[in-house]
């Protein structure tokens, strides 16, 4: 019990102690569609929270099993777009890494809040996603299929996350994957605090 | 076992390599065909069509791709004759997010309404390869574009189907998402990106 205690504030203190990675620079994205997909794919800290992402939505069930991979695009769209037209955002690499630290406890943790709250809460992270694919979109050679590439890699990695979440129809795969929202949450805290 | 040695043997003489060496010039009906892949612009407007037709009933789909091979035939023989203005990303984007919100927007959307979407966005597609000046060229592009317009709007429109017919309306929802967020970044685009 008392370990449960030390817990939240060890987590603040690595918290404090740390700086987040830096991974999203705003610099030249390059290509097109392949390099606009392979942003979100090849980028750990985006596909921690977008495997997340898919595993809550499939631990939730229907309806949030889509309705989540339906908001996140969406709400990440604006956060694409205030990157692209220039608009700071604070905060962007820890909105990331926390966004696979809190998505991933939620899965740990079997986090049932009510459908809006979860939906939320997905959202309020996808802005962050978005901004640091927006932020480089303008520099790509082809704006608009790099644009295309790194909605469905995003969206192609929410799949992934809800074909591992279908494990939850069973006891043990049930464990299985809150235990990938453990290891994801624990991955989180490695950005936030820039171990990873 | 002689009939697969003979296939192996078939298979590793050099000379068979050679018949993939050219991947510029693919000729002026297949470069059209193929268009709807190249220009981002013109395949995410195709797609989102599609998009809308999936999230349809099917007898309403059947009116909707009559109509587009109507106005695609039309406009693609316009297009001979009329130069057509480029169309700027900010407004491909929006008509991309349009098409996307029309998809999500759940229920039946109003046949004419769905009619008139539908030859808009054949017409704009029919316009956008830039044809060349000798009219036998122009002719094999033509049919190419044409071609390739029906295809992606068939091939998207089947895909998304037959998916939901298995999974029910979220494959075209998802997809409908990620056609609006496209759009909407297009659109943020700041004046002068590509």
């Amino acid at each position: 019990m008392t370990l449960l205690r030390t817990i939240p504030f060890a987590l603040l203190a690595a918290l404090l102690a740390g700086s987040p990675a830096l991974a999203h620079t705003g610099e030249a994205a390059g290509g097109g569609f392949i390099t606009g997909f392979m942003h979100p794919i090849l980028g750990w800290d985006h596909v921690a929270a977008m495997v997340a992402v898919g595993l809550w939505g499939a631990f939730l069930g229907a309806p949030a099993i889509w309705l989540l991979p339906v908001t996140f695009p969406l709400v990440m769209a604006l956060g694409g777009a205030m990157g692209a037209s220039g608009v700071p955002l604070p905060g962007i690499e820890t909105g990331i890494a926390a966004s696979a630290l809190v998505i991933g406890l939620a899965v740990l943790l079997a986090a049932r809040p009510p459908l809006t709250v979860a939906a939320i809460i997905v959202a309020f992270f996808a802005i962050f996603h978005g901004h640091a694919h927006g932020a480089e979109m303008p520099e790509a050679a082809n704006p608009l299929a790099y644009a295309a590439g790194f909605v469905i890699g995003t969206g192609l990695l929410h799949l992934v996350g809800i074909s591992l979440g279908l494990l939850t129809y069973s006891k043990p795969g049930q464990l299985a994957v809150r235990g990938m929202g453990g290891l994801i949450a624990l991955a989180g805290l490695g950005f936030l605090t820039g171990a990873i | 076992m002689r009939k697969s040695a003979a296939l192996l043997g078939a298979l590793l003489i050099p000379g068979s390599a050679r018949a993939h060496d050219a991947f510029g010039d693919l000729g002026a009906f297949y470069q059209s065909l193929l268009h709807p892949l190249a220009d981002p612009a013109q395949g995410l407007l195709l797609a989102g069509l599609a998009i809308v037709l999936a999230c349809q009933p099917r007898e309403n789909v059947q009116w909707a791709y009559l109509a587009l091979i109507i106005a695609t035939l039309a406009a693609s023989w316009l297009s001979m004759t009329i130069a057509f203005p480029e169309l700027k990303l900010r407004w491909v984007g929006l008509g991309v997010a349009a098409l996307g919100v029309l998809a999500l927007s759940s229920g039946r959307v109003w046949l004419p309404v769905l009619l008139c979407v539908t030859v808009a966005i054949a017409v704009i597609a029919s316009f956008a390869p830039g044809f060349a000046s000798d009219p036998r060229t122009t002719v094999r592009a033509i049919w190419g574009s044409i071609l390739g317009i029906l295809l992606v709007v068939l091939l998207v429109w089947g895909l998304l189907d037959s998916l939901q017919a298995r999974l029910g309306r979220p494959p075209g929802l998802v997809a409908a998402s990620w056609i609006v967020a496209i759009g909407i970044m297009a659109a943020a685009l700041p004046e002068g990106v590509a």
